[in-house]
């Protein structure tokens, strides 16, 4: 499904179009106290103007009042949901994680692959899952696998235009559990490849919100850490990007 | 319309509606400040990145550009300097420009202001502030 790309491909470049900042040097935002405050201010922004909007306009029609309206509500989640990726970042990093056996296949992954799929059926998007049939057990805290494999496919429905696909596998490898969420965005660079683990990773547009893709591929990479395991962006067969995830098994994991 | 004429085109008449460009790669920051500039009277382009807003600034002339500062291609400071340049060549003339970012960069700040910004202005960014800068 993925493959590793040696070589950019770059858009061709705009003629005149300028490459560096005109003075000085600007610092990214990969400090997450610096990105989260720069992310939060944006829906924090339109909540408070297009209330405001709402409040300057006694004579605006029920139409674009209930567009404004609805505008507010998912930016205000849009914000609750940054502050639930900086604390959820912050409690992994800080508490100690209680792992159990879990039957992690069908019990944990299924649901949140459900869940995922009423969320990417609601973007327009096709989200397409094929899963190891057979039970599977692994060491973890299933919460946090769950959470794990929501900012995954989550992000990868975020990186996909509307009536585009998403395709989720679940496969066991060499005593490794692996899940792979291939998005149907656009390429990216092999340098943009690189960073896009990083927080607050910008630079390749999420069609229907814009803005950054926050903390979520951090948390995941830290979940995935706490369990043993890593994870993954690799360039997707015919465009895209494919984010996985490996996680170690026990050498009784497996299900006959 | 309070300071608006001011800004116009070279090749503009003084009956014209003026025009703004918006630069914002968030869909609902691009909305407000359409909404608010539109409500003054504005004729509202918008622009999602460095590269649309280049090729939005190539075509008609604006009286005011209101620019995000990160991007995912590059930095609103980018556009702006693109806009003063086309001003000194003898293209669109005397545009307001204004920096708009939620980021706590001194840097960046700067860099809006070198590039022509006349006010960068921090987000969340009030409706009777944004009105100020632009009216």
């Amino acid at each position: 499904m993925n493959t590793s790309i040696a070589s950019e491909s770059r858009p061709a470049p705009i003629i005149g179009m300028p490459t560096e900042v005109p003075q000085g040097s600007v610092r990214p935002l990969e400090d997450p106290v610096r990105g989260f405050v720069h992310d939060v201010r944006t829906p924090l922004g339109a909540v408070r103007g297009f209330a405001e909007v709402i409040l300057d306009d006694p004579d605006l029609d029920v139409a674009t009042r209930t567009e404004f309206m609805q505008t507010i509500i998912r930016e205000a989640d849009r914000a609750i949901e940054l502050v639930r990726q900086l604390g959820d970042l912050a409690r992994i990093r800080r508490d100690t994680v209680p792992m159990a056996p879990v039957g992690i296949l069908p019990g944990v992954v299924e649901p949140v692959l459900h869940e995922m799929q009423e969320l990417a059926s609601g973007e327009g998007v096709d989200l397409v899952t094929e899963v190891f049939a057979c039970p599977v057990t692994l060491r973890c805290a299933p919460e946090w696998i769950g959470t794990l494999i929501r900012e995954l496919v989550g992000m990868s429905i975020r990186w996909t235009p509307a009536e585009g696909r998403v395709r989720v596998g679940v496969s066991i490898r060499g005593g490794v559990l692996r899940i792979e969420s291939a998005d149907g965005g656009e390429s990216v660079t092999e340098a943009q490849r690189q960073r896009l683990l990083d927080p607050y990773f910008r630079e390749r547009m999420a069609p229907r919100q814009g803005g950054s893709a926050g903390l979520g591929l951090v948390l995941a990479s830290e979940i995935a850490r706490v369990h043993g395991g890593r994870v993954s962006a690799q360039h997707a067969d015919g465009g895209g990007v494919v984010l996985s995830v490996e996680l170690p098994l026990e050498d009784d994991a497996v299900a006959p | 319309m309070p300071g608006v004429s001011k800004g116009l085109c070279a090749e503009g008449h003084a009956s014209r509606r003026p025009r703004a460009l918006v630069v914002d790669d968030d869909p609902c920051a691009r909305l407000y400040v359409r909404r608010v500039l539109e409500g003054l009277g504005f004729r509202v382009d918008t622009a999602d990145s460095v590269r649309s807003a280049l090729e939005a600034i190539s075509g008609p002339c604006f009286d005011v550009v209101v620019s995000d500062g990160h991007l995912p291609d590059g930095l609103g400071p980018m556009v702006l300097d693109r806009v003063r340049t086309r001003g000194r060549d003898g293209g669109p003339v005397e545009a307001r420009m204004i920096g708009m970012t939620a980021s706590l960069d001194g840097d960046l700040r700067r860099a809006f202001l070198d590039a022509g910004a006349g006010l960068v202005m921090t987000k969340p960014v009030a409706l009777t502030t944004l009105r100020a800068a632009v009216g």
